[in-house]
Protein backbone atom coordinates (compact mmCIF):
# COMPACT_ATOMS: atom_id res chain seq x y z
CA UNK A 1 0.00 0.00 0.00
CA UNK A 2 1.20 3.18 -1.12
CA UNK A 3 0.00 6.67 0.32
CA UNK A 4 -0.15 10.05 -0.03
CA UNK A 5 -1.03 12.93 2.27
CA UNK A 6 -2.30 16.66 1.01
CA UNK A 7 -4.18 19.25 1.83
CA UNK A 8 -8.14 19.22 1.06
CA UNK A 9 -8.05 21.23 -1.66
CA UNK A 10 -8.99 21.05 -4.90
CA UNK A 11 -5.94 22.07 -5.70
CA UNK A 12 -4.75 18.56 -4.68
CA UNK A 13 -7.54 16.33 -6.89
CA UNK A 14 -4.44 16.33 -10.16
CA UNK A 15 -2.12 14.98 -7.66
CA UNK A 16 -4.53 12.19 -5.89
CA UNK A 17 -6.02 11.23 -9.12
CA UNK A 18 -2.51 10.28 -10.53
CA UNK A 19 -1.47 8.51 -8.04
CA UNK A 20 -4.70 6.21 -7.72
CA UNK A 21 -4.19 5.82 -11.55
CA UNK A 22 -0.60 5.03 -11.25
CA UNK A 23 -1.66 2.20 -8.64
CA UNK A 24 -4.62 0.83 -10.81
CA UNK A 25 -2.24 0.43 -13.78
CA UNK A 26 0.30 -1.78 -11.39
CA UNK A 27 -2.23 -3.50 -10.26
CA UNK A 28 -3.21 -4.71 -13.63
CA UNK A 29 -7.14 -2.56 -13.55
CA UNK A 30 -7.89 -2.83 -17.36
CA UNK A 31 -8.97 0.90 -18.23
CA UNK A 32 -12.84 0.23 -17.74
CA UNK A 33 -11.81 -0.44 -13.95
CA UNK A 34 -9.17 2.51 -13.92
CA UNK A 35 -12.00 4.65 -15.36
CA UNK A 36 -14.24 3.89 -12.36
CA UNK A 37 -11.82 3.98 -9.86
CA UNK A 38 -11.28 7.57 -11.21
CA UNK A 39 -14.40 8.57 -10.88
CA UNK A 40 -15.10 7.34 -7.57
CA UNK A 41 -12.19 8.81 -6.34
CA UNK A 42 -13.36 12.51 -7.23
CA UNK A 43 -16.77 11.95 -5.98
CA UNK A 44 -15.06 10.72 -2.77
CA UNK A 45 -12.43 13.38 -2.42
CA UNK A 46 -14.81 16.29 -3.42
CA UNK A 47 -17.41 15.00 -0.25
CA UNK A 48 -14.27 15.44 1.68
CA UNK A 49 -13.23 19.13 0.29
CA UNK A 50 -16.22 20.66 0.15
CA UNK A 51 -17.68 19.42 3.58
CA UNK A 52 -15.77 17.60 5.98
CA UNK A 53 -13.56 20.50 7.51
CA UNK A 54 -16.47 23.55 7.03
CA UNK A 55 -16.09 25.37 10.44
CA UNK A 56 -13.13 23.83 11.64
CA UNK A 57 -10.40 25.87 13.18
CA UNK A 58 -6.54 25.14 13.00
CA UNK A 59 -6.33 22.86 15.21
CA UNK A 60 -7.59 20.31 13.18
CA UNK A 61 -5.37 19.56 10.02
CA UNK A 62 -7.09 19.70 6.80
CA UNK A 63 -5.53 17.14 4.86
CA UNK A 64 -6.64 13.73 2.97
CA UNK A 65 -4.63 10.98 2.95
CA UNK A 66 -5.14 7.94 0.27
CA UNK A 67 -3.34 4.95 0.05
CA UNK A 68 -3.91 2.54 -2.55
CA UNK A 69 -3.07 -0.94 -3.80
CA UNK A 70 -4.76 -4.67 -3.38
CA UNK A 71 -6.21 -5.61 -0.32
CA UNK A 72 -5.72 -9.37 1.51
CA UNK A 73 -8.13 -10.70 -1.27
CA UNK A 74 -5.66 -9.27 -4.31
CA UNK A 75 -8.89 -6.70 -4.65
CA UNK A 76 -7.36 -2.97 -5.22
CA UNK A 77 -8.87 -0.43 -3.14
CA UNK A 78 -8.44 3.29 -2.47
CA UNK A 79 -8.74 4.24 0.79
CA UNK A 80 -9.35 7.49 2.06
CA UNK A 81 -8.90 9.02 5.71
CA UNK A 82 -9.68 12.86 6.74
CA UNK A 83 -10.09 14.49 10.05
CA UNK A 84 -13.12 16.33 9.29
CA UNK A 85 -16.57 16.04 10.41
CA UNK A 86 -17.74 12.39 11.16
CA UNK A 87 -19.87 11.16 7.72
CA UNK A 88 -20.80 8.41 6.42
CA UNK A 89 -21.54 8.16 3.05
CA UNK A 90 -22.14 4.63 2.53
CA UNK A 91 -25.16 4.47 4.89
CA UNK A 92 -26.02 8.24 4.51
CA UNK A 93 -28.81 8.31 7.30
CA UNK A 94 -28.19 10.99 8.46
CA UNK A 95 -29.58 14.33 6.53
CA UNK A 96 -27.41 15.35 3.30
CA UNK A 97 -24.61 18.01 3.87
CA UNK A 98 -25.12 21.38 3.51
CA UNK A 99 -23.78 22.60 0.22
CA UNK A 100 -24.12 25.32 -1.97
CA UNK A 101 -24.83 23.01 -5.04
CA UNK A 102 -27.83 21.33 -3.13
CA UNK A 103 -31.31 22.56 -2.70
CA UNK A 104 -32.63 23.23 1.09
CA UNK A 105 -35.24 20.57 0.96
CA UNK A 106 -32.64 17.99 0.68
CA UNK A 107 -33.15 16.56 4.65
CA UNK A 108 -35.29 13.39 4.32
CA UNK A 109 -33.13 10.07 4.09
CA UNK A 110 -30.86 10.82 1.47
CA UNK A 111 -30.77 7.07 0.39
CA UNK A 112 -34.39 6.63 -0.32
CA UNK A 113 -34.17 10.67 -1.72
CA UNK A 114 -31.20 9.06 -4.07
CA UNK A 115 -33.08 6.74 -5.64
CA UNK A 116 -36.66 8.53 -5.98
CA UNK A 117 -34.59 10.73 -7.76
CA UNK A 118 -33.51 8.29 -10.58
CA UNK A 119 -36.78 8.19 -11.33
CA UNK A 120 -38.10 11.34 -11.60
CA UNK A 121 -38.70 13.60 -14.46
CA UNK A 122 -36.17 16.58 -15.67
CA UNK A 123 -38.18 19.15 -14.21
CA UNK A 124 -38.38 17.53 -10.85
CA UNK A 125 -34.79 16.14 -10.79
CA UNK A 126 -32.62 17.20 -7.88
CA UNK A 127 -29.12 18.49 -8.90
CA UNK A 128 -27.51 16.74 -5.82
CA UNK A 129 -26.64 13.61 -4.39
CA UNK A 130 -25.49 12.11 -7.22
CA UNK A 131 -22.07 11.55 -6.50
CA UNK A 132 -22.63 9.22 -3.67
CA UNK A 133 -24.89 7.40 -5.58
CA UNK A 134 -22.19 6.95 -7.96
CA UNK A 135 -19.59 5.92 -5.05
CA UNK A 136 -22.15 3.26 -4.40
CA UNK A 137 -22.88 1.96 -7.42
CA UNK A 138 -19.24 1.80 -9.00
CA UNK A 139 -17.61 0.59 -6.39
CA UNK A 140 -18.17 -1.79 -3.12
CA UNK A 141 -17.30 1.00 0.11
CA UNK A 142 -17.57 0.77 3.25
CA UNK A 143 -16.90 3.36 6.26
CA UNK A 144 -15.39 3.55 9.89
CA UNK A 145 -15.04 6.15 12.10
CA UNK A 146 -11.89 5.55 13.78
CA UNK A 147 -11.34 7.93 16.85
CA UNK A 148 -11.44 11.56 15.25
CA UNK A 149 -10.62 10.26 11.45
CA UNK A 150 -13.78 9.10 8.97
CA UNK A 151 -12.02 5.93 7.17
CA UNK A 152 -13.66 5.63 3.71
CA UNK A 153 -12.36 1.86 1.58
CA UNK A 154 -13.44 1.54 -1.58
CA UNK A 155 -12.98 -1.75 -3.42
CA UNK A 156 -12.81 -2.55 -6.97
CA UNK A 157 -13.55 -5.77 -7.81
CA UNK A 158 -13.38 -7.44 -10.87
CA UNK A 159 -16.71 -7.21 -12.74
CA UNK A 160 -18.08 -10.22 -14.37
CA UNK A 161 -21.91 -9.00 -15.31
CA UNK A 162 -20.23 -6.91 -18.53
CA UNK B 1 -13.15 21.07 -22.82
CA UNK B 2 -13.71 22.34 -26.03
CA UNK B 3 -16.90 22.76 -27.93
CA UNK B 4 -17.36 22.43 -31.80
CA UNK B 5 -20.93 23.32 -32.74
CA UNK B 6 -22.37 23.52 -36.26
CA UNK B 7 -26.22 24.64 -37.11
CA UNK B 8 -28.09 20.87 -38.67
CA UNK B 9 -31.82 21.98 -39.77
CA UNK B 10 -33.44 23.34 -36.13
CA UNK B 11 -30.73 21.55 -34.12
CA UNK B 12 -27.75 23.03 -33.11
CA UNK B 13 -24.96 20.33 -32.78
CA UNK B 14 -22.50 20.43 -29.77
CA UNK B 15 -19.73 18.15 -29.91
CA UNK B 16 -17.72 18.24 -26.48
CA UNK B 17 -14.59 17.16 -26.17
CA UNK B 18 -12.12 16.32 -23.03
CA UNK B 19 -13.50 16.11 -19.42
CA UNK B 20 -16.61 16.83 -17.73
CA UNK B 21 -15.31 17.21 -13.94
CA UNK B 22 -15.32 19.24 -10.92
CA UNK B 23 -12.56 22.04 -12.46
CA UNK B 24 -14.29 21.91 -16.26
CA UNK B 25 -17.85 21.38 -16.10
CA UNK B 26 -19.61 24.49 -15.06
CA UNK B 27 -18.05 25.16 -18.81
CA UNK B 28 -20.83 23.21 -20.27
CA UNK B 29 -23.61 24.70 -18.78
CA UNK B 30 -22.32 28.07 -19.78
CA UNK B 31 -21.69 27.15 -23.32
CA UNK B 32 -25.03 25.70 -23.24
CA UNK B 33 -26.23 29.30 -21.94
CA UNK B 34 -24.58 31.32 -24.69
CA UNK B 35 -26.09 28.41 -27.23
CA UNK B 36 -29.80 29.55 -25.58
CA UNK B 37 -28.66 33.17 -25.89
CA UNK B 38 -27.99 33.06 -29.11
CA UNK B 39 -31.65 31.65 -30.77
CA UNK B 40 -30.78 27.96 -30.12
CA UNK B 41 -32.63 26.15 -27.59
CA UNK B 42 -32.77 22.39 -29.41
CA UNK B 43 -29.11 20.75 -28.57
CA UNK B 44 -28.03 17.77 -29.88
CA UNK B 45 -24.92 16.79 -27.89
CA UNK B 46 -22.30 14.79 -29.35
CA UNK B 47 -20.30 12.77 -26.75
CA UNK B 48 -18.17 10.97 -28.97
CA UNK B 49 -14.98 13.03 -27.46
CA UNK B 50 -15.99 12.96 -23.95
CA UNK B 51 -13.57 11.15 -22.23
CA UNK B 52 -14.91 11.69 -18.61
CA UNK B 53 -17.85 12.49 -16.92
CA UNK B 54 -18.70 12.70 -13.28
CA UNK B 55 -21.57 14.08 -11.04
CA UNK B 56 -20.31 17.45 -11.73
CA UNK B 57 -20.81 16.96 -15.27
CA UNK B 58 -24.42 15.51 -14.55
CA UNK B 59 -25.35 18.45 -12.74
CA UNK B 60 -24.31 20.82 -15.17
CA UNK B 61 -26.08 18.77 -17.84
CA UNK B 62 -29.17 18.74 -15.50
CA UNK B 63 -29.17 22.61 -14.56
CA UNK B 64 -28.54 23.43 -18.38
CA UNK B 65 -31.29 21.22 -19.46
CA UNK B 66 -33.71 22.53 -17.20
CA UNK B 67 -33.16 25.88 -18.09
CA UNK B 68 -33.47 24.97 -21.85
CA UNK B 69 -36.62 23.22 -21.45
CA UNK B 70 -38.31 26.39 -19.26
CA UNK B 71 -37.18 28.11 -22.47
CA UNK B 72 -39.24 25.57 -24.65
CA UNK B 73 -36.29 23.74 -26.19
CA UNK B 74 -34.70 20.50 -25.51
CA UNK B 75 -31.15 18.61 -25.23
CA UNK B 76 -30.33 15.25 -26.56
CA UNK B 77 -27.16 13.35 -26.73
CA UNK B 78 -25.43 11.01 -28.89
CA UNK B 79 -23.06 8.73 -29.77
CA UNK B 80 -21.29 8.66 -25.83
CA UNK B 81 -19.04 5.77 -25.36
CA UNK B 82 -17.31 3.76 -22.13
CA UNK B 83 -17.11 5.35 -19.00
CA UNK B 84 -19.91 7.99 -20.18
CA UNK B 85 -22.32 5.43 -21.31
CA UNK B 86 -21.46 3.83 -17.90
CA UNK B 87 -22.42 6.63 -15.78
CA UNK B 88 -25.04 7.65 -18.08
CA UNK B 89 -26.81 4.54 -17.73
CA UNK B 90 -26.50 4.16 -13.76
CA UNK B 91 -27.56 7.69 -12.82
CA UNK B 92 -30.99 7.34 -15.37
CA UNK B 93 -29.66 10.25 -17.47
CA UNK B 94 -30.27 7.81 -20.74
CA UNK B 95 -33.84 7.60 -19.20
CA UNK B 96 -34.05 11.18 -18.53
CA UNK B 97 -32.93 12.30 -21.91
CA UNK B 98 -33.14 11.63 -25.28
CA UNK B 99 -30.09 9.36 -26.39
CA UNK B 100 -29.31 7.66 -29.62
CA UNK B 101 -26.23 6.18 -30.63
CA UNK B 102 -25.14 8.05 -33.29
CA UNK B 103 -25.51 11.93 -34.47
CA UNK B 104 -27.14 10.35 -37.62
CA UNK B 105 -30.12 9.29 -35.70
CA UNK B 106 -30.63 11.95 -33.06
CA UNK B 107 -31.01 14.40 -35.77
CA UNK B 108 -33.46 12.02 -37.90
CA UNK B 109 -36.14 12.64 -34.72
CA UNK B 110 -38.34 15.49 -35.16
Amino acid sequence: MSLLRLPASEDSLPQFRQFALDGATCAGLDLAAQQRVELVLEEALINVIRHAYSGMGPDVAHQIELACGPDADGVFRLVLTDWGAAFDPVGATQAAQPSDDAPADQDDDLLSRLESNLEADLEHRALGGMGLFLIRTMSQPAYARQGQANVLTLRFPPTTED
Amino acid sequence: MQFTQNKEGVFLVLEVEGRMDAATSSQFEAHCLGCLEAGDKRLVVDLSKLEYISSAGLRSILSAAKKLKGAGGDMAFCAMGGIVAEVFAVSGFSKLFPTFPSRQEALARS
